[in-house]
């Protein structure tokens, strides 16, 4: 399979937007969509360097995300500010279990597997590696949809600061750590997004000559 | 590949249009954005991080790890990290991190700290918010400049706050009664300060109350301020009858110190704070006992004391110039007799001249020597009935010119005062002569007539039952016979009278003959006046 040769090897690239497969006129300069006028490029722009450079991005934010509080909430006991780990934390020990996994597995270990599936994949690409180019593959699809479910976190916290608005009683409000949550989801979505799989046929095509 | 390229005519060419790529490199600005984002953050949160300090409790009850606060005024100023005990298990140790920048003003040698707990004191509910808060850990700046980051912990929490204007003063009193931490100070019915501290004096005779007066009442405590128990209802009877004194409803619920100063004093400069005063039982022995010279002295009486306690007055012509402080009985083991001795305090400043300093020449002689001079001139201690009801007793002090020479004896400790030896009879022993007299009636004797009477009387009684008997019986029936004919009678006679009875026709008949021959007599008398020469002449003309 691995002998099938790239649209891009003949020439031809494909519009993103309508999927329209063209012939690349010789010479410099933007080329766009004859179709839908979209531009188009054989390969994602810069891909490897967006998409590492979003992923570094959301890597640093990822540590004041887990360590600020996302969600300071007031009422007549006090004031309490949660970090995600500490939601985590007091939802097991009040015995619910699935939303303690639920909750962990969509913010924590999610941001945190996509940044570190899309650094391998990225190096893999840059260091040209031929390993399981398939694996590679299925490692991304899984990694991109898996990302959606990375901002259920902020849509709860979102829902709550609308939803629980009883002044004097209770209070949620969004704490500094949200934005940096959120931050990260979008800058994983946009790494994965900047990242182009077909990179890693790329390579291994170039390989095998 | 490129004849393939070729062999794909079917696909359109794609556009060409003008212009360069933009260069890849701007990109990394967002992951150093972010860097910058993260650092900031993190830079911010160590240097947020302010000291830890080490607090020692007793007890951690209401204090958990990373909840529980540190408050001042309110406003939180850290955050308990960990609770743990202490080496040798006697108290814990609270570690807390204090805000940085508030830390060099609370982390000083005399900063205190103390747990906020839900408390009910004095009236006042304090920490009601950490009934559903939780505790939390108040602290109190010291004013100290030693840094200092292990403290203990305060158990009670400190009832002075922050700088409040006012000052401590100490009062002494017996007993503690219903007071406590918070216990609201009065100052003629308004709240003038609180019960600052209680404990007991060095010697565990009497207890010292800490009481806090707020300004602007503290300028109203002078060294001749009078306070007292103002705790509950004060009912006293004495010689002026039955007194109910309440301060207010709520002291009598929760207790209460009142201070004032007596009504006649002198402007004085305000008291300096930790001036100690006494705690009076109640008002009226506060304002009372304002005498500075107090002498005692002891009277010895041979009668009965009894309804004489102490703090019965000691009176003279109406004014309270003393007061029993005590009562003995003394065995005099030569003479077989028992007196009872009455120790009581004179107030001799109430026996003075009313001169003030200024005017007095002679040097005030010393209160006893007064006293003295008062006995030379015939002064005596007298018991005297108070009230007849209650059989009350007081002590009067008097002038008898005429009674036998006596010395107020002060070889004695404390100097006698002489007694008035003839006492006046009281309503016991008018009491005891009545019941005395009341004896000598020969009850027993009375009775004894009394029954044999009522027996007599019973026979009597029965006699004219007994009549009673035989009239109804005999009499009764004869009676009624007799009725009967005498109804019949009655009868007959009516008959005979009546109008148209043959009787009464002829009795008619007779008495118009009668009246008739009145008529003629009446006529032969007139006739007769005016002619009595008729009776020998006969009648004339009517001849002729």
């Amino acid at each position: 399979m691995n002998h099938a040769h790239s649209a891009l090897s003949q020439g031809l690239w494909l519009c993103l937007s309508c999927e329209q497969l063209h012939r690349v006129p010789e010479g410099e300069g933007k080329i766009s969509c004859v179709r839908c006028g979209a531009v188009i490029h054989a390969r994602k722009t810069a891909s490897l360097t967006r998409s590492a450079a979003f992923l570094a991005a959301a890597a640093v934010l990822y540590v004041p995300a887990n360590m600020l509080p996302v969600i300071t909430s007031g009422s007549l006991f006090g004031t309490q500010s949660d970090t995600i780990l500490s939601g985590v934390v007091h939802l097991w020990q009040t015995g619910s279990g699935l939303l303690a996994a639920i909750l962990f597995i969509a913010s924590i270990l999610v941001p945190g597997v996509k940044v570190i599936t899309l650094a391998f994949l990225i190096w893999a690409v840059y260091g040209r590696w031929n390993w399981n180019p398939r694996q590679r593959a299925l490692i991304y699809r899984g990694t991109a949809w898996i990302s959606r479910w990375s901002m259920v976190d902020i849509y709860v916290g979102a829902v709550l600061v609308a939803l629980v608005q009883f002044p004097v009683f209770v209070k949620v409000e969004p704490a500094p750590g949200a934005v940096a949550f959120a931050a990260v989801v979008v800058l994983t979505m946009l790494a994965s997004m900047c990242f182009d799989p077909r990179l890693t046929w790329d390579s291994t095509e170039a390989a095998h000559g | 590949m490129v004849e393939e390229n070729a062999s794909r005519p079917d696909l359109p060419e794609a556009v060409a249009k003008r212009g360069g790529p933009r260069s890849p490199q701007l990109v990394w600005i967002v992951p150093i954005v972010a860097l910058a984002l993260g650092g900031w953050l993190a830079i911010q949160h160590f240097l947020n991080r302010g000291p830890n300090i080490e607090i020692t409790f007793k007890s951690a009850e209401g204090i958990e790890a990373g909840k529980t606060r540190i408050r001042n005024k309110a406003v939180d100023i850290g955050v308990v990290k960990s609770v743990r005990l202490s080496e040798d298990g006697k108290s814990v140790i609270v570690d807390a991190e204090i805000d940085r920048k508030t830390a060099p003003r609370f982390l000083v040698e005399d900063t205190r700290f103390w747990v906020v707990r839900p408390r009910i004191a004095g009236g006042q509910v304090s920490g009601l918010s950490t009934l559903l808060a939780g505790s939390y850990i108040g602290v109190e700046p010291g004013t100290s400049k030693q840094k200092k980051t292990e403290f203990a912990g305060l158990e009670v929490p400190p009832v002075i706050v922050g700088d409040s204007p006012g000052k401590v003063f100490m009062v002494r009193g017996d007993d503690l009664g219903s007071l406590d931490i918070n216990t609201p100070i009065y100052f003629r019915g308004l709240v003038a300060g609180k019960v600052v501290s209680t404990d007991a004096s060095g010697t565990g005779e009497e207890v010292r109350v800490g009481v806090f007066i707020d300004a602007p009442y503290d300028r109203f405590v002078n060294t001749d301020t009078r306070f007292w128990n103002a705790s509950g209802a004060e009912v006293s009877i004495d010689a002026s009858g039955a007194k109910v004194q309440v301060q207010s409803l709520l002291t009598i619920l929760l207790g209460g110190i009142s201070f004032e100063n007596p009504p006649d004093a002198p402007e004085m400069a305000p008291a300096p704070a930790k001036t100690e005063f006494v705690l009076y039982d109640n008002r009226t022995e506060a304002m009372q006992v304002h005498e500075t010279i107090v002498e005692r002295v002891m009277v010895k009486f041979a009668r009965s004391v009894r309804g004489l306690k102490a703090g019965s007055a000691v009176d003279f012509r109406g004014i309270t110039v003393g007061m029993v402080k005590r009562i003995d009985l003394e065995f005099d083991p030569q003479a077989v007799k028992f007196l009872t001795v009455v120790e009581m305090d004179l107030y001799p400043d109430r026996l003075r001249s009313r001169k003030r300093n200024a005017q007095r020449t002679a040097p005030e002689p010393k209160p006893i020597e007064r006293l003295q001079r008062f006995v030379d001139r015939g002064m005596r201690a007298q018991l005297r009935t108070a009230n007849l009801l209650t059989g009350q007793l007081y002590v009067a002090l008097e002038f008898f010119p005429n009674a036998a020479k006596a010395k107020l004896d002060v070889a004695q400790t404390p100097p006698e005062f002489p007694a008035l030896a003839g006492e006046p009879r009281e309503l016991g022993d008018s009491v005891s002569a009545i019941a005395a007299n009341l004896e000598k009636v020969p009850f027993d004797k009375i009775a004894q007539d009394l029954r044999d009477s009522l027996a007599a009387l019973k026979g009597s009684l029965k006699r004219a039952d007994a009549l009673m008997g035989q009239i109804s019986t005999d009499v009764a029936p004869q009676l009624a016979s007799t009725l009967e004919q005498a109804k019949k009678t009655l009868g007959s006679a009516e008959q005979a009278l009546s109008s148209d009875s043959p009787v009464g026709g002829d009795l008619r008949g007779a008495l118009d003959e009668v009246r008739r021959a009145a008529e003629s007599v009446r006529m032969l008398t007139d006739y007769l006046e005016r002619h009595p020469e008729s009776l020998i002449r006969g009648k004339r003309g009517e001849s002729k």
